[in-house]
């Protein structure tokens, strides 16, 4: 194989793999250095290339094949990541963190926005429509659902890129979960009279009685979606 | 069956054991360092060359070399080199790699017969 095919070659599989582009362009230097390099040792310019059973490898069956190279790299740069070196921090304390953060953002962005925007005024059949308290506790409870199941995806993604095991994706869901299934909300509409509330905190009183289907659903939510998507394929395992 | 170009999976962190060594002793670059490798091995080793690079990038992430270039004729090179880290980790590689060829090389020699006849006795 011609020198430069290979270094194209081990660009597309370097590519394929999206390494970042600057990593990209310092390995295709150094090992473009190392092809030149080869080709200048006379060591290395006399050896037999054809296949046969004494042969000695040529220069490029010597670099390794391109997909090797760039498995290689993969592997390395993976092991680089702040997640494989920290899984602990990365998914055991940071993913309930984001969870409030983004639920927050759910809770009061799309809201504040649509109060600027189209300034509502507030309806005082809301006070009395029994729909209305069901509507704005159902949109707290899905936003902090919505919220934790963003989050589990993103640590999902995360933990696949850095090739982890399944238990960090599924720490990162516990803990979610954990903290989202423990939250406790509620909410009434805004009204004429009154000012709209939304409430969120930890449940008055622990146990099976402070537990109720919101809790239950912010809790079983993110686990269901990280043993879903983490699940073990048996059939992959076949031959 | 094509020629195996990469080490067998229970030769992991020997390719850093020996890079960690050769280039304690002088800076090298990439293929410098590969044929030094060669030489030092006694070619014995089987690996492919190009994957070398990867590990000296992420050594020098982990702080344990330092590279830089230098020019050579009409061209740059990169250079390697060890940090003090780099010698600090080195020392405590070479000591794990001699308890563990020491036990492995016990057990190898009938070490598990010994002891056993010594619990006997």
């Amino acid at each position: 194989m011609d020198p430069q095919h290979w270094l194209d070659q081990l660009r597309t599989e370097l590519q394929t793999r999206r390494l970042p582009r600057r990593y990209v362009t310092r390995l295709l230097r150094e090992l473009s250095d190392h092809v030149t390099d080869e080709w200048e040792n006379p060591m290395s310019k006399d050896a037999p290339q054809a296949p046969g059973p004494a042969a000695v490898p040529g220069p490029l069956e010597r670099l390794g094949s391109p997909q090797l190279v760039a498995e290689s790299a993969a592997r390395e740069l993976r092991a680089r990541s702040f997640a494989a070196r920290h899984p602990v921090w990365t998914f055991g304390v940071l993913p309930p963190l984001f969870a409030i953060v983004t639920a927050a953002a759910l809770l009061f962005g799309p809201g504040a926005l649509l109060g600027t925007l189209l300034d509502l005024p507030p309806l005082d059949e809301y006070e009395t429509a029994p729909w209305a308290h069901i509507v704005a506790q159902g949109y707290v409870v899905g936003c902090i659902v919505a919220a934790s199941l963003l989050v589990v995806l993103a640590f999902i993604g995360l933990a696949r890129r850095c090739d982890l095991a399944r238990r960090w994706p599924m720490t990162a869901a516990l803990v979610t979960a954990l903290v989202c299934g423990g939250l406790w909300t509620g909410a009434t509409p805004k009204t004429a009279e009154k000012m709209g509330t939304v409430m969120v905190g930890l449940p008055r009183s622990l146990g099976p009685a402070g537990i109720a289907v919101p809790q239950l659903l912010q809790f079983a939510a993110p686990l269901a979606l990280a043993a879903w998507l983490t699940r073990r394929r048996a059939h992959a395992a076949l031959p | 069956m094509p020629p195996r170009t990469s080490n067998p999976p229970f030769l992991n962190g020997v390719p850093e054991l020996l890079i960690l060594r050769l280039l304690s002793q002088r800076p090298m670059y990439g293929y410098e360092l590969v044929q030094a490798i060669k030489l030092a091995t006694g070619h014995h080793l089987e690996f492919g060359e190009g994957c070398v690079y990867p590990i000296l990038h992420r050594l020098e992430a982990d702080k344990l070399l330092k590279a830089r270039e230098q020019a050579a004729g009409a061209r740059t090179r990169i250079v390697y080199e060890t940090t003090a880290r780099g010698r600090a980790r080195l020392a405590e590689s070479i000591s794990t790699w001699e308890r563990v060829s020491q036990a492995i090389n016990r057990a190898l020699q009938g070490g598990e017969r010994d002891h056993g006849s010594a619990a006997l006795a």
